[in-house]
């Protein structure tokens, strides 16, 4: 098995003590980073792009982004993340997989005004704690697939 | 009638009352200028030495991470936790364009009071607290180029040091 699913039923959900809404996120390193989607918008995690397309996609190409490459970061991408939202989909090649975490949906912020100036952060819309760990929450959908 | 001469002085000549407004005049201002010593945080980036006025200063803590941003410009040293509150800490060594130094081993975020959202100062370590009077800050230096003299306030000497006193607003601005 090369690939573990993920989707709505993540596994090791850890919870967390803040009340409120919450969202759940799949924490992942690339580019020398913390980054952080949602655990919903995962499909599959895979440790070769070739074992993203599933049976719908056979006949056609998943387009693919190693992160660490999109960002001019020395890593390769050791696994792969399919993402999906609506009828969008893609491969985000990423240097390893950390956990699934329930965050607060008010402990999140927007980018700070200094990092959403330069065009090369904007796939990222806001940042958040993870423990003591700070994480960038990563929006595929604006990244040019 | 009595009273009204010895309080109108009559026959005095005007120099000396000139003399006696300008004494006066130069006694406020001294005293207007002792009011307006205003305490600034001198830091070391690198060799050189800067202020900021601690009013504009909320706090001043040991870096001990802090995660980069891919992709973020060089003004920007990446964030950090502090005490769950995530601030951007900018480099000004970046914004002043400051020569290339190796990082020191221990950092400090000078987290600025009053932004709209959290910033700070990764600077290599602090100098001093220094009173200072509006007329001992001087022009920036005219041999600077204007990309950097933007940033100054003026420039201070302090022991044997020139000491840049910054322009904070100028320099936040995204």
């Amino acid at each position: 098995m090369s690939a573990l699913g993920l989707g709505e039923n993540a596994p090791a959900h850890r919870p967390r003590p803040e009340s409120g809404r919450a969202i759940s996120l799949l924490l992942f390193e690339a580019a020398g980073c913390l980054m952080a989607l949602p655990s919903a918008e995962v499909v599959q995690i895979a440790v070769s792009a070739r074992d993203l397309a599933g049976p719908a996609e056979a006949s056609g190409s998943l387009p693919l982004i190693d992160l660490n490459a999109h960002f001019a970061a020395p890593a390769d991408a050791a696994l792969w993340i399919e993402w999906r939202r609506g009828d969008r989909a893609g491969g985000l090649g990423v240097v390893c997989v950390l956990d699934v975490v329930s965050a607060a949906l008010r402990a999140l912020r927007p980018m700070p005004a200094w990092l959403c100036a330069a065009r090369s952060t904007g796939p990222f819309w806001g940042v958040g704690l993870d423990q003591e760990e700070v994480f960038l929450l990563l929006d595929p959908a604006r990244l040019p697939w | 009638m009595a009273n009204e001469d010895r309080e109108r002085p009559v026959g005095e000549p005007p120099e000396q009352i000139l003399k006696a407004i300008e004494q006066q005049r130069g006694a406020g201002e001294q005293r207007i200028a002792e009011q307006e010593r205003v305490q600034y945080l001198g830091f070391y980036l690198g060799q050189e030495v800067y202020a900021l006025p601690l009013r504009q200063l909320r706090e001043v803590e040991r870096v001990t991470r802090i995660r980069s941003v891919p992709g973020a410009p060089a003004s920007v040293a990446g964030l950090v936790n502090l005490r769950g509150e995530i601030i951007c800490a900018l480099n000004p060594k970046a914004i002043l364009s400051c020569p290339e130094t190796a990082p020191a081993e221990t950092s400090f975020l000078v987290v600025l009071r009053g932004s709209e959202e959290p910033l700070g100062l990764v600077v290599d370590s602090i100098a001093d607290i220094y009173e200072l009077s509006p007329d001992q800050i001087e022009s920036p230096l005219a041999t600077w180029p204007s990309e950097r003299a933007q940033f100054f306030v003026g420039t201070v000497r302090v022991q044997d040091a020139l000491m840049g006193v910054l322009d904070l607003e100028r320099m936040i601005a995204p």
